[in-house]
């Protein structure tokens, strides 16, 4: 695969784009000057020092604005097919401007859309795209943390050949010489011994390749293996409609919502989009406005079962019970669509059994179901077999509509295989297999432990390579490693499971020369052009030309004409829209005909253990376990870091006569996993869940060692959930740190909420719990904002999911530090913004949970301003309240004084502590200095900080608004915490403004003020929770 | 040495006890000596009356400069925090928003008043005191004398300093002498 | 006035054995100074100097690596450092108070231990001072709290009850200072007149001013002293008030209490008593001055403990009476749960975690001075001895249980935390007497411990009295004979 050459200057091949006027009429000589003059220099190249990890040559490739400024291309890949700005056109040249770009990540066979912010060439943070079906302007946890990844200095930075037990370092040349060698031999038996292997993927460019290389290989075969994959998702689909469609649901169409162990909001696919519109139909301005109910099952408590207005757990294994007991309840309430399948699973031997489970909230729930036919959904989770998911596909064709409550994606990769199957047949064909490429992933890590990867790689005359962005632990033992590039370093194009196309714009040159995955594919299919850009355009091009232009002439104004324009169309806007497929016949029989050859579940006794694996919700598959993002970032219920836990219930845990932190041993066949206990109230009995992506042994110098490794546990038959695991209970106790030890409100009026009922008999119940004093005369003359701005935010209980994605978001933002396990443990973690939860009720084994993201409340009047000696946090005209962290001494006596607790303190130097001990870690990596966002202090040592509302935000709108000499208007500024939120849950803006959303907020009944007796005013305030129980059922079901 | 001469700076007479040097001193002032003293090791009670001494005035000047202190301190605190004007380019003050309250709020800057009108009263009270009794001065003539070492353990004197205009070396040494002192000396100071 | 005689009630005989001269006193105490050092001396030096020596390397581990050696976390901002401080600071109260108070008073005895009390506080006040000063976060730029015209134009916030502090502490160290020092200037004389040697002499001289002795002198000097001690009085009370502002005008439950002024003061005069009763048990029998200090004295010192302890033990009781009454949530679980433990479990069915500091704190301060109710006790030195020192701790306790139980679980539970001491925290903390009893050890040594001056004013016929001279003015030689002691 050829090197990147810098192309020579070519005059008027370049964009039209100039300084001034005398670069545009200057004569390619003086270009060439100018070029010399711009590149070496510059503040962009300042920022890199001589150990720099990025050397300054590829740095300035990615970030050669300056050269694309002068209209030239020295060095440089991009001009030759430069990638469009989203919002801010060629301005985005002017140093300190920072500009966006429309791009894609991948969610396995799914995408989200992003947009990312590129200061001088750095992209500096993610953000959503709010043109994009998939994003709908919010992301999710792994959106706002991928950033960090490109500058994770772990990262693989050259190829490498195996020598003995070791990987040597060989130049990019030695690798490409390798992998022709490699294509040549297999040119004889038409690749018969060849194999590749790649994680899913949604790119039908890759598809195309994959299928260009067949043809050259007839005799190689492709396999495809994800830790987290929707195996069991495709497999119902092909039982009901006959192909792997997958539905997409409208939450916002629903009325009543049913999760058969699904987390639609957080770990399934499209949870971002799920999130917006499932927020939609609960966000309530007055009681009478429609709100739609959600029952969930499930054995974990996600965050979706916090969102529940009736939660049941059970085991995972019983979700299949309970959905057929649901099937015959429907057909025996007059759903007849559904009777065939009813009676079938009648005959079955073993029939319906519903022992153990709870059959008042079956029928309520079914009852429920009937009442609102046609505006219900059912929901399959991803662990479910895939039985399950076709029942449900069947419900929901009963009691759902079609394309409004939900719509069949199209068949977008008709001939991907199973990944469970695929890898297992590559182990059972691994004789025959002589060569092995990998495109990403980690086997040697994640796959069933049954596979044995390790083994298959170690084998006599095996020539694995391996292509990952870290040197993994599949990397260890692979004959050739060559580093991949990041996503935000290659084009491509990417499919969401609701059809619409995007593409995937690089922002940067690949820091460290990356491999690209479709360049690879197309070197050895021997195409002609090997560019990852014309890769995709010729895709776009050919396979999916017409479709392509009927989505554009659909989502796009026409004066897009040319193919040119429609490209540069869509990549300005990220997508490429779809309309939604018509509607496919289900096929009952095939249904039945699958009921028949299953056997009907039964119910687990009481001795054996059920384990279930669950992805990490920011380490993913263990993708992302060097993030340090990722790795301090608390999980949702738990609120634990740098570590995963086996969770389980509380009954459970005194069964077992474990305490929280202390290890146990599961134990399957040979198979051992030792990680230490968490008793998570609301948990199911007799059960266990385990989170993917942990204990990595070679994931960097964050992520090895950190948490513990359960993959041991998981084979190619029980990926989702396995039975029959024998628990014990060691001796020896473990540390697990939480950022939140305490999880009760002590009956303070904190996360307020209360029943839709309640709800309507006492509209502004919420101003009675927490009460503002602001009636009471002031002692003294009150500041008057009237005038001006009045920045203020108010934060939607009721649409609040507590996915964290604000979390990492603030600390992209503002330049906030993790700080390590060991200061997390003495509560020194910096969050800007945390997401508090509360477990309500006093039944340990029932709880309802509150979550509420607590940030910096502007107080009107903050006690933390008149105690600081120094004046160094003091208020704005704009009722902000200022940190001048230059002022500060770090006396802490705000924070003392805050009774939010939401000021963070600088203890140490913490961009040179991130610690177990002091100074564990001294020196501060170079690439990880270019995802700052330069319009933030970086802080030092000693000095107190917090959230600024995103003042740097709030300047940059007024000062575009200035320029254009227009009025700010309210969605001018966006935090950052607002950008990113899936479910919109958060408002900020103009109070000044009657139009803004969130004075509009703020006069909502449910809106009050927390801690609102102390009398500081806060700025921000909240919308109370609102639940919506079924009347006929009690409590959470 | 040899070449100076001496002139004489004061008569040094030496008393046992304290009613000795009450006694003596009581005559001093009846003969009407302005510019004289007494040395005793420690304060002796009464001899104000016996030296016919006027009360002091320090305690005048601590008042003053005490009330000064308060002053000072509502001033700057005002000056810093509830107004914006440059005096004397010292540098502006400006009045900032903390906690919603109003830039000169009184209250909270009694503390602050009080405690710099102890402080300037406390160096008012030193500094006046120095500057009344005209110390430091290291060097004084009495010092030549040996004797006058015990002053400070426990003998007591009484010096009469050759600038009083009735000091007269004859005279003046029959009056100390009439006071039967146990030692009297001339202590004379060298002129170059 | 004129001397007074010994007070009979007080089982005072004379303050100096019958027949000493002033010579004698003269010798006694400056001959401390000029006599070659004792070996106990000594060893107490070097052991206090290596203390202050770990306190010097604890404070440049602190200053390299940041605040956060100590384990002071969130929400517990403030800890041993603010404990330490307001301790000391308490500490530094007896010392004035009971040497400008006495003097007020006309307390003769007074002369007995008003300087080394005066230098107890100085020093108190001095370790006391270390701390704000070292806990900061960036303690290089402690200056931004004074109000220094810059060229930024940055003033300090006078709204800030630490501003009030920097203000009140500093005029506190400056005035007992400048009151030990007028003190000391005769004194100086003394030793500047008995020097052997030159440089004594011109050290010695220089402090001394080149006083004489001159009556003229001696008049501004008294009335000067008595204004000291006029002021520094209500000084001393308005300290430790303003200390309490730190807490009392914060929203924090637990320190947002009207109650706080009077409350620190009486704690300060608690452990300050307690530390001088400390000090003063080992000079006594050191020195030898059971006739200067009596039981008597003893015993009074320990009723008023007594007494004091009470107020305290009133304060807290107090406190809880208003965290019940104000049916303020948050404040009723600061001290039903952070500090009874057992008055308010949490939802878990769990005690406060920090109840046994409380516990602590209320045995030594409200528990044990109740043993003075018997005579016993009050004159039994073993006994006032170890209860003094149990005092001072029971003390550190009280600022201990004020700064973190009040913190570590405040408003949203989300956010509460727990505290757990560093080594560094405790080294800083004993290096404090490394530094007190440093340049305590060298006060002894090299300045007059007892007021020279002072004491012989005090001597039988130390004052003449007119009237008798008057009398027989004319009999020649009178003033030789001595005149009766009244």
């Amino acid at each position: 695969m050829t090197r990147r050459k810098s192309y020579e200057l070519s005059p008027g091949k370049g964009p039209s784009m100039w300084r001034t006027l005398e670069d545009k009429n200057a004569e390619p000589e003086e270009l060439q000057k100018l070029a010399q003059e711009e590149q070496p220099g510059g503040f962009i190249t300042d920022l890199l020092s001589p150990k720099a990890l990025v050397s300054r040559r590829s740095f300035v490739q990615g970030s050669s604005i300056a050269a694309l400024a002068a209209g030239l291309q020295g060095c440089v890949r991009r001009p030759e097919n430069e990638i469009l700005p989203y919002s801010k056109a060629p301005e985005h040249l002017v140093p300190g401007v920072s500009s966006h770009f429309a791009t894609v990540t991948a969610r396995g066979r799914d995408s989200l859309g992003v947009v990312v912010t590129s200061h001088e060439g750095r992209p500096t943070k993610v953000e959503g795209n709010d043109q994009h079906p998939t994003s709908l302007g919010g992301t999710d946890v792994r959106a706002q943390a991928y950033l960090w990844d490109l500058y994770d200095p772990d990262r693989s930075q050259s190829p490498a050949r195996r020598n003995g037990n070791a990987l040597v370092n060989v130049s990019p040349e030695d690798f490409e010489k390798a992998i022709d060698a490699l294509i040549k031999k297999h040119e004889a038996d038409q690749g018969a011994s060849l194999r590749l292997l790649s994680p899913i993927s949604n790119s039908p460019t890759f598809r195309r390749l994959q299928t260009k290389v067949l043809e050259r290989f007839p005799n190689a075969r492709f396999h495809t293996y994800s830790a987290v994959n929707d195996d069991n998702a495709r497999s119902g689909g092909r039982i009901a409609y006959g192909e792997p469609l997958v539905p997409v649901y409208n939450y916002g169409g629903a009325q009543v919502i049913v999760s058969l162990a699904s987390d639609f909001l957080g770990a399934e696919p499209g949870a971002v989009a799920a999130g917006a519109r499932f927020a939609s139909r609960r966000r309530l301005a007055d009681p009478r406005a429609p709100m739609s109910r959600l029952y969930v099952v499930e054995s974990n408590y996600t965050i979706t079962g916090s969102m529940a207005d009736h939660r049941t757990r059970m085991r995972q294994a019983d979700v299949a019970r309970f959905t057929e007991a649901l099937v015959d309840q429907l057909s025996s309430r007059g759903v007849t669509q559904l009777a065939p399948l009813a009676e079938k699973l009648r005959q079955r031997s073993g029939g319906i059994d519903t022992s153990g489970l709870n059959t008042k909230f079956l029928s309520e729930l079914a009852a429920d179901l009937v009442n609102n036919r046609g505006q219900s959904i059912v929901v399959p989770g991803a662990g479910q077999p895939p039985l399950v998911h076709a029942l449900a596909l069947a419900i929901n064709e009963a009691v759902g509509t079609t394309g409004k409550t939900y719509h069949l994606g199209p068949n977008l990769d008709p001939n991907g295989e199973a990944s469970r199957k695929s890898i297992a047949e590559l182990a059972k064909e691994i004789d025959q297999v002589s060569s092995l490429i990998m495109l990403g992933g980690n086997p040697v890590y994640d796959a069933p432990a049954d596979v044995k990867f390790a083994e298959l790689l170690g084998r006599e005359g095996l020539t694995s390579v391996h292509v990952s962005t870290h040197r993994d632990e599949t990397s260890a033992l692979s004959s050739w490693h060559a580093p991949l590039a990041h996503e935000l370093e290659a084009w491509g194009d990417q499919t969401a499971l609701e059809g619409s196309i995007s593409f995937q714009q690089p922002l940067i040159a690949p820091l460290y020369g990356g491999t690209i995955a479709i360049e690879l594919l197309a070197k050895i299919a021997g195409e002609k052009t090997t560019k990852d850009h014309d890769l995709v355009r010729e895709t776009q091009a050919t396979g999916l030309d017409t479709q392509t232009k009927s989505m554009l002439r659909a989502g796009f104004p026409t004066e897009y004409t040319s193919d040119e324009q429609l490209w540069r169309g869509a990549l300005h806007a990220g997508v490429f829209k779809r309309q939604p497929s018509d509607a496919k016949a289900l096929l009952v029989e095939s249904i039945v005909s699958a009921i028949a050859s299953s056997q009907s579940p039964k119910p687990v006794g009481k001795g054996s253990v059920e384990v279930s694996f669950e992805p990490d919700p920011a380490l993913w598959d263990g993708a992302q376990a060097n993030n340090l993002w990722a790795l301090e970032l608390p999980a949702p219920m738990t609120k634990l870091v740098w570590d995963n836990a086996a969770l389980l219930s509380p009954a459970t845990s005194k069964a077992l006569g474990v305490k929280n932190g202390q290890m146990l041993r599961l134990t399957k066949g040979e198979a051992k996993v030792e990680i230490p206990a968490w008793i998570v109230p609301g948990h199911a009995d007799d059960c266990v869940t385990l989170t993917l992506g942990w204990g990595r042994t070679a994931a960097g110098r964050y992520g090895n060692g950190k948490g513990f490794d359960v993959n041991p546990l998981r084979t190619a038959d029980g990926m989702d959930f396995t039975d029959g695991v024998t628990v014990e209970a060691l001796r020896e106790a473990y540390n697990l740190v939480q950022t939140q030890t305490h999880d009760r409100m002590e009956g303070r009026p904190i996360a307020i909420d209360a029943t839709l009922d309640e709800y309507k008999k006492e509209p502004d119940f919420a101003s009675y719990r927490s009460v503002d004093p602001v009636s009471t005369p002031p002692l003294w003359a009150q500041q008057d904002y009237s005038t001006g701005h009045k920045w203020g935010m108010a934060i939607d209980l009721n649409a609040c999911t507590g996915c964290n994605a604000c979390v990492i978001a603030c600390q992209a933002e503002n330049n906030i530090p993790s700080v390590g396990k060991f200061e997390v443990e003495r509560g020194r973690e910096m969050h800007w913004l945390r997401i508090d939860r509360y477990f309500v009720g006093d039944d340990e084994n029932e709880p309802e949970v509150a979550v509420q993201p607590v940030t910096c409340q502007q107080c009107e009047e903050a006690p933390c301003e008149n105690v600081c000696p120094v004046n160094a946090t003091t208020h704005t005209p704009e009722g902000l309240n200022d940190m001048a962290y230059n002022r500060c001494v770090g006396t802490r006596y705000c924070a003392n004084n805050c009774p939010y607790k939401v000021r963070r303190f600088n203890y140490l130097d913490w961009h040179g502590h991130l610690d177990d001990e002091f100074g564990w870690f001294e020196d501060f990596p170079e690439s990880r200095k270019l995802q700052f966002n330069p319009n933030v202090t970086v802080r030092m040592r000693g000095v107190m900080e917090k959230c600024t509302y995103c003042v740097q935000r709030i300047e940059e709108g007024k000062i575009a608004a200035k320029r254009d000499g227009r009025a700010l208007k309210d969605g001018d500024i966006k935090s950052a915490c607002q950008q990113a939120c899936p479910t919109k849950a958060i408002a900020f803006g103009d109070l000044n403004d009657p139009k803004s959303a969130v004075a509009a907020w703020t006069a909502v009944n449910r809106n009050y003020k927390l801690l609102a007796e102390i009398g500081t005013r806060p700025r921000t305030s909240f919308l109370a929770r609102i639940r919506n129980p079924n009347p006929k059922l009690k409590g959470n079901g | 040495m040899a070449n100076q001469t001496k002139t004489p700076a004061l008569y040094l007479a030496e008393y046992e006890t304290p009613n000795a040097i009450a006694l003596a001193a009581m005559k001093v002032r009846d003969a009407g000596y302005q510019n004289w003293d007494c040395h005793t090791p420690y304060a002796l009670h009464g001899m104000d009356e016996a030296m016919g001494l006027k009360p002091t005035r320090i305690g005048i000047i601590s008042f003053i400069f005490g009330m000064f202190g308060v002053g000072l301190a509502v001033f700057m605190m005002q000056y810093t925090n509830a107004f914006d004007f440059n005096l004397l380019n010292v540098g502006a003050g400006y009045p900032l928003v903390i906690g919603g309250k109003p830039p000169g709020a009184f209250p909270s800057m009694v503390p602050i008043m009080f405690e710099l009108g102890i402080l300037l009263c406390g160096f008012a009270t030193l500094f006046g005191m120095l500057r009344l009794i005209k110390l430091p001065m290291h060097n004084h003539p009495i010092f030549e004398s040996d004797r006058f070492e015990a002053a400070s353990d426990d003998k007591f004197f009484i010096s009469i300093e050759a600038g009083d205009q009735k000091f007269d070396l004859e005279r003046t040494k029959a009056l100390l002498e009439a006071t039967n002192p146990t030692h009297l000396e001339l202590i004379e100071e060298e002129v170059p | 006035m004129s001397y007074d005689a010994p007070i009979k009630e007080l089982g005072e005989t004379s303050l100096l054995p019958e027949g000493t001269t002033r010579n004698d006193i003269t010798e006694t105490i400056a001959g401390v100074t000029e006599n070659p050092a004792p070996r106990g001396w000594w060893l107490l030096f070097l052991l206090s100097v290596s203390v202050l020596g770990v306190m010097g390397a604890a404070l440049a581990y602190l200053f390299i690596q940041g605040v956060g050696v100590w384990g002071n976390n969130a929400p517990v901002y403030w800890a041993w450092d603010i404990t330490n401080f307001v301790w000391w600071i308490g500490i530094g109260h007896a010392g004035t108070l009971i040497s400008a108070i006495l003097f007020l008073f006309r307390q003769k005895w007074r002369t007995s231990i008003n300087r080394f009390a005066e230098a107890m506080t100085v020093f108190a006040v001095l370790c006391a001072g270390l701390f704000p000063a070292i806990h900061t976060g960036r303690p290089w730029f402690d200056y931004y709290l004074f109000p220094i015209p810059n060229q930024m134009d940055m003033w300090p916030n006078f709204k800030s009850p630490l501003m009030w502090d920097v203000f009140a502490v500093s005029t506190y160290l400056t005035i007992s200072v400048i009151f030990w020092y007028v003190g000391l200037i005769p004194d100086f004389a003394t030793l500047r007149d008995r020097s052997k040697n030159l440089t004594r002499k011109r050290v010695y001289g220089f402090f001394a001013l080149g006083w004489r002795g001159a009556h003229r002198h001696w008049q501004h000097y008294e009335r000067a002293y008595l204004i000291f001690a006029g002021i520094s009085t209500p000084l001393v009370l308005s300290v430790h008030s303003v200390v309490s502002f730190d807490f009392a005008t914060s929203v924090v439950p637990g320190w947002h209490t009207t109650i706080f002024p009077p409350y620190f003061v009486a704690g300060a005069v608690f452990s300050g008593f307690a530390l001088v009763m400390t000090l003063m048990l080992i000079c006594r029998s050191i020195f030898k001055l059971q006739n200067i200090v009596t039981i008597k004295h003893l015993d009074l010192m320990n009723k008023f403990m007594l007494g004091v302890s009470l107020l305290v033990g009133y304060a807290y009781a107090m406190e809880f009476f208003i965290a019940w009454y104000s049916s303020n949530p948050y404040e009723q679980w600061v001290f039903f749960h952070n500090r009874l433990g057992w008055g308010q479990l949490d939802s878990k069915g769990n005690w406060g975690p920090l109840w046994w500091a409380y516990y602590a704190m209320v045995f030594c301060n409200v528990i044990v001075p109740q043993i003075f109710w018997f005579k016993r006790a009050r004159t039994s030195i073993p006994i006032m001895f170890i209860a003094s020192i149990l005092i001072n701790i029971g003390m550190w306790f009280e600022r201990f249980v004020i700064i973190v139980t009040s913190t570590y679980q405040d408003f949203l539970p989300s956010s509460w935390g727990m505290f757990h001491p560093t080594l560094i925290d405790i080294l800083t903390y004993l290096g404090t007497f490394g530094l007190f009893f440093t340049l305590f050890l060298l006060f002894v040594r090299w300045i007059p411990m007892i007021a020279i001056a002072e004491v012989k004013g005090n001597l039988p016929g130390a004052h003449p009295d007119l009237h008798a001279l008057e009398a027989h003015d004319e009999e020649p030689n009178a003033a030789a004979a001595p005149v009766p002691a009244e």
